[in-house]
């Protein structure tokens, strides 16, 4: 059952100028992406800063304007002019963010924050909610004595376990998590994605997990979008692509990480990012690709099956 | 290593003030860094890392941070008693800073130009201090000088700032850069190509990095000696190499396994279980004490940063005379 | 209860001992001031007459209750000098045994009069008391300027956080009424709407309110503008809960800043406001004892000092607390004036 799936989807923010504040150009930070999330899946998208897959990942959830596209939450089409269509899904689809000092209300308790959803929702009457709110604090791993102190006294890594109370009361169906990991200590990601499988585990979540992060992207991923600049250029299912990356862009990047095998020295990629309200007409990575063709600069290549996945691109580097 | 070090930290003891409190940070840091070398530091937020580069030039923020005990050494120099007017003269000059977020950093109504043209308004430089400015600017790998020299801090990427942030520490030719989370703000593909215009920058100009970071992917490939912090205390020091294939303490083995890894075949992260203690909340005994799962009785008492082979010191009571 | 935030704050504050004892000071004050009728009164605050117990200051008693033969209320003055009544009783009046609408023109000697044994600060042009009417103007200024405070607060609230919530057309038209609205004249109006209507303490008020909220909306829209755009309020609406609890349950609570530091120099200003108005006869009207009114007797009366200097001192000090209060707060609120790296 695919729980969340876009097809041709198109955000695009006009840029204001001039003296009429007139619509000179547009950034167009999600431009025409086509994502499927399966039940029980999870699924990430994995791009660096400036690629569109915040947007991405808010749009999908009407809190970023959609532009054009078709969005499917469970299967119901949502009209993109009116937010309203999502409301009756908000309890299905939740969404974490990424920075754990500004995503809870520094004037609630934390009692207030993961109570108000569960009886939004009805999730709990008035009576059992508190108990309601201490199950869902055991669920993260904090005691149920923190309820009446405010985020404030709480670590990063704290506050987004309450972040991720707060979502998972209501029994989604999918969280979009955005980036939830980055701001923390790296063994309190560790904490926080150990957190995330074993939830997946026992609620049968699905998970659309973006990040910039690729060793996140493997620990935790079924499958695998990689996107730049607005586009998807290449989907894998985990394994395939840290073993056989099949778009240059995605070999670089795994390329350029610094991982802890000495011997192994991070490759520099040069190039210039074109600028997003000037895009490059052709493929959108040429200006950095070393295996740039004529071909490349007439026509963005479309996403084609190829091996166990799909790639954007002229010459990909693995044979199918 | 052979010659003298370039900085020597001897029991550098840090406190905050709170709530009219002294709260120890930092408990008796001592670390050396030699010439040439990149040494790391590593450790999660809170472990006193910043803290303590900032206390190498006293720029903790008053009122309120202050240096307890301790001595900093500059090429055999105490620098800490040294009066502000002749501080001021090491910042910039012989020891020089970059910071984890290049976009506050640098004045936004300032150009690039007049940015590093200030260094000169506070230190002696005998030369062409224009030539000067030039020279570092295309040694960072900006090939279009009037473009850059004339552009204000918005109009550059983050890679870029961190460029030019690289060229204003490097412009007085210090013996030592610190570099604070040179590189958490950017992309990876930035990232990798910041750092290797530092690596470069060292060897060309002869200087020390004091490279404080919490990646360790970052410390493996670029450090040569590191030193791992856990709740204000060094817990290991030695060369990267070898610490790397035989880390000592617990505390660097679970951060290490915490970690996921790209190049591994190993699928699980293995957290380490409970938190890191905050400051007011620091035991005089082992901190790591209560995460760790080998703890036993003496780690009660304040295990010290001891020798245990030629390049390798570890402050761990599993390590002491009589233990395996 | 209280967040983290809202007691750190209040700790800082509390620091700043200026600001701290004048808060103390201003809010006795103010307190007492509530209670003016048993501080300064005219009548008795208990009075025993023929074994039974009265209480003029509450009550009101007629003549005739003791031995006299109109049913007009008892003159307890003259009461009090009368021997026959002394024989059956005794009054305890309260510390100042003066009203401030009672003019003395029994006393030596033309109004104003000096301060004496029996008048503290002396008298005014018609003989009145001017402690007394210090006293009870003091009330009348807190009181007002605390309501004027209260409801500027709540409109200036409403409007501008409606505007900063909603955006686009609605800000725009609001905006430029609030700019038409403002290049009213303030003065005229009172003046024109006291003449049609005679003033009166609630229609000064409603006047001046509506004149008043405007400064705050302008801060109260930036942080609705601001706040609206934060993480958390994008999280409450990604949870489903709905615009009117996001505006008052949400946002709200973190856009009060302003507020709190805008309080005491809103009072100040409500207290001028007042003052200047009564000092210019288009304020509150006479005889109630109010210190403009005071202040323009003082002026012209210059040859009897104790009026001017004892109301101007009056001011003076009542202002001086509020700006030290005023100070703390917006210090207190300001963490950025912490720390200093040199």
């Amino acid at each position: 059952m695919t729980i969340l799936e876009t097809r041709h989807l198109k955000t695009y923010f006009p840029v204001k100028g001039g003296i009429f504040y007139s619509v000179r150009e547009y950034i167009k930070a999600v431009n025409d992406v086509t994502v499927a999330v399966h039940a029980g899946e999870i699924v990430s998208i994995v791009g660096e800063s400036g690629c569109g897959k915040s947007t991405l990942g808010l749009s999908v959830l009407g809190l970023a304007p959609v532009t054009s596209g078709e969005i499917y939450l469970a299967g119901n089409e949502m009209k993109i002019t009116n937010i309203d269509s999502w409301k009756p899904f908000r309890k299905d689809f939740q969404i974490i963010f990424q920075d754990p000092f500004t995503s809870l209300n520094p004037r609630h308790t934390i009692f207030r924050i993961l109570s108000e959803p569960l009886l939004v929702h009805n999730i709990c009457s008035r009576k059992d909610v508190k108990e309601g709110v201490a199950i869902l604090l055991e669920q993260v791993g904090l005691s149920s004595d923190y309820m009446e102190r405010f985020p404030h006294a709480f670590s990063g890594g704290q506050r987004q376990r309450i972040a991720i109370a707060r979502s998972i009361g209501v029994r989604p169906k999918l969280i979009v998590c955005d980036e939830v990991a980055s701001a923390l200590d790296v063994s309190v990601q560790a904490q926080i994605i150990r957190l995330l499988m074993k939830l997946r585990e026992k609620m049968g979540l699905s998970l659309l997990f973006i990040t910039h992060d690729l060793s996140l992207v493997k620990a935790i991923s079924d499958r695998v979008y990689v996107m730049y600049l607005g586009k998807i250029l290449e989907i894998e299912p985990t394994a395939d692509l840290f073993e056989r990356p099949q778009h240059p862009y995605t070999k670089a990047l795994l390329e350029a990480i610094p991982t802890l095998n000495r011997s192994k020295r991070p490759k520099i990629l040069e190039g210039e990012v074109p600028s997003p309200v000037n895009l490059p007409r052709g493929c959108l990575f040429q200006t950095r690709c070393r295996y740039k063709k004529e071909r490349c600069m007439e026509q963005h290549p479309d996403l084609d099956p190829r091996n166990k996945g799909k790639v954007a691109c002229y010459y990909p580097l693995i044979s199918p | 290593m052979n010659s003298d070090p370039v900085l020597k930290v001897e029991d550098l003891t840090i406190s905050f003030e709170d709530d009219d409190e002294d709260i120890e940070i930092t408990d008796k840091v001592s670390f050396k860094i030699y010439p040439g070398e990149v040494f790391g530091l590593v450790g999660e937020s809170g472990c006193g890392k910043t803290v303590t580069a900032l206390a190498l030039l006293k720029l903790l923020p008053m009122p309120g941070g202050k240096i307890l005990s301790g001595h900093v050494l500059l090429k055999g120099k105490e620098i800490l008693s040294l009066p502000l007017t002749e501080i001021r003269k090491v910042r910039g000059k012989d020891i020089t800073m970059i910071f984890q977020e290049p976009s506050a950093s640098m004045n936004p109504l300032l150009t690039v130009e007049r940015q590093l043209m200030e260094c000169f308004d506070y230190h002696e430089f005998l030369g062409d201090k224009d030539e000067r400015v030039r020279d570092l600017l295309k040694l960072v790998g900006f090939p279009d000088l009037q473009r850059i020299l004339h552009a204000y801090p918005h109009e550059l990427s983050g890679g870029m700032l961190q460029r030019v942030m690289i060229a204003m520490a490097l412009i007085m030719g210090p013996g030592l850069i610190i570099a604070d989370e040179p590189t958490t703000a950017l992309d990876v593909t930035v990232q990798a190509q910041v750092m290797e215009l530092l690596m470069g920058m060292k060897s060309e100009m002869d200087t020390s990095i004091l490279l404080i970071t919490h990646n360790m992917g970052l410390i493996a490939q670029y450090a040569d000696r590191l030193a791992v912090m856990y709740a204000g205390r060094i817990v290991e020091e030695g060369d990267v190499d070898i610490f790397f294939d035989n880390p000592l303490h617990p505390y660097s083995r679970g951060l290490l396994d915490a970690i996921p890894r790209i190049d591994s075949e190993r699928a699980e992260i293995a957290p380490i279980q409970g938190q890191v203690p905050q400051p007011r909340d620091y035991v005089a005994g082992c901190r790591f004490c209560d995460r760790c799962s080998h703890a036993f009785s003496l780690c009660e008492a304040k295990p010290e940063l001891n020798l245990f082979n030629k390049n390798q010191r570890v402050a761990c009571f599993l390590y002491s005379k009589g233990n395996p | 209860m209280f967040s983290e935030l809202t007691k750190d704050r209040f700790k800082r504050f509390k620091k700043i001992r200026r600001a701290y004892y004048s808060l103390w000071i201003l809010g006795i004050a103010f307190f007492l001031s509530l209670f003016s009728e048993f501080i300064a009164n005219d009548k008795p605050l208990f009075l025993r007459y023929n074994g039974r117990s009265y209480f003029p200051a509450l009550f009101f008693y007629s003549e005739q209750t003791f031995g006299g033969q109109y049913g007009t209320e008892a003159d307890y003055l003259s009461l009090h000098n009368d021997h026959d009544f002394l024989k059956n009783g005794f009054m305890i009046f309260p510390i100042i045994p003066h009203s401030p609408l009672h003019s003395y023109l029994d006393l030596k000697g033309n109004p104003p009069h000096p301060p004496s044994y029996s008048h503290w600060l002396g008298t005014d042009s018609t003989a009145r008391d001017v402690l007394t009417r210090l006293i009870y103007g003091f009330r009348i200024c807190m009181v007002f300027s605390i309501c004027l405070m209260v409801m500027g607060a709540i409109m200036g609230i409403i409007i501008g956080g409606i505007q900063g919530y909603l955006g686009g057309v609605v800000d725009i038209v609001v905006q430029r009424l609030i700019e038409i609205w403002s290049s009213l004249p303030f003065l005229y109006v009172v003046i024109l709407v006291g003449s049609i209507y005679g003033s009166n303490f609630i229609l000064l008020l409603i006047i001046m309110v509506i004149f008043h909220w405007i400064g705050l909306s302008y801060y109260m829209r930036g942080e609705f503008y601001k706040l609206k755009n934060m993480t958390y309020i994008k999280a409450a609406r990604a949870l489903g809960i709905g615009h009117v609890s996001i505006f008052f349950r949400q946002i709200l609570p973190n856009a009060l800043t302003p507020v709190i530091t805008i309080m005491p120099f809103s009072l100040i200003g409500g207290i001028t406001s007042l003052t200047a108005l009564d000092f210019l006869g288009f304020g509150l009207p006479p005889p109630a004892p109010s210190w403009g009114e005071l202040l323009s007797q003082g002026l012209n009366n210059l040859y009897a000092p104790w009026i001017a200097i004892s109301t101007v001192s009056a001011l003076f000090i009542t202002l001086l607390l509020a700006t030290f209060i005023g100070e703390g707060v917006r210090e207190a609120f300001d963490p950025k004036s912490e720390y200093r790296i040199e």
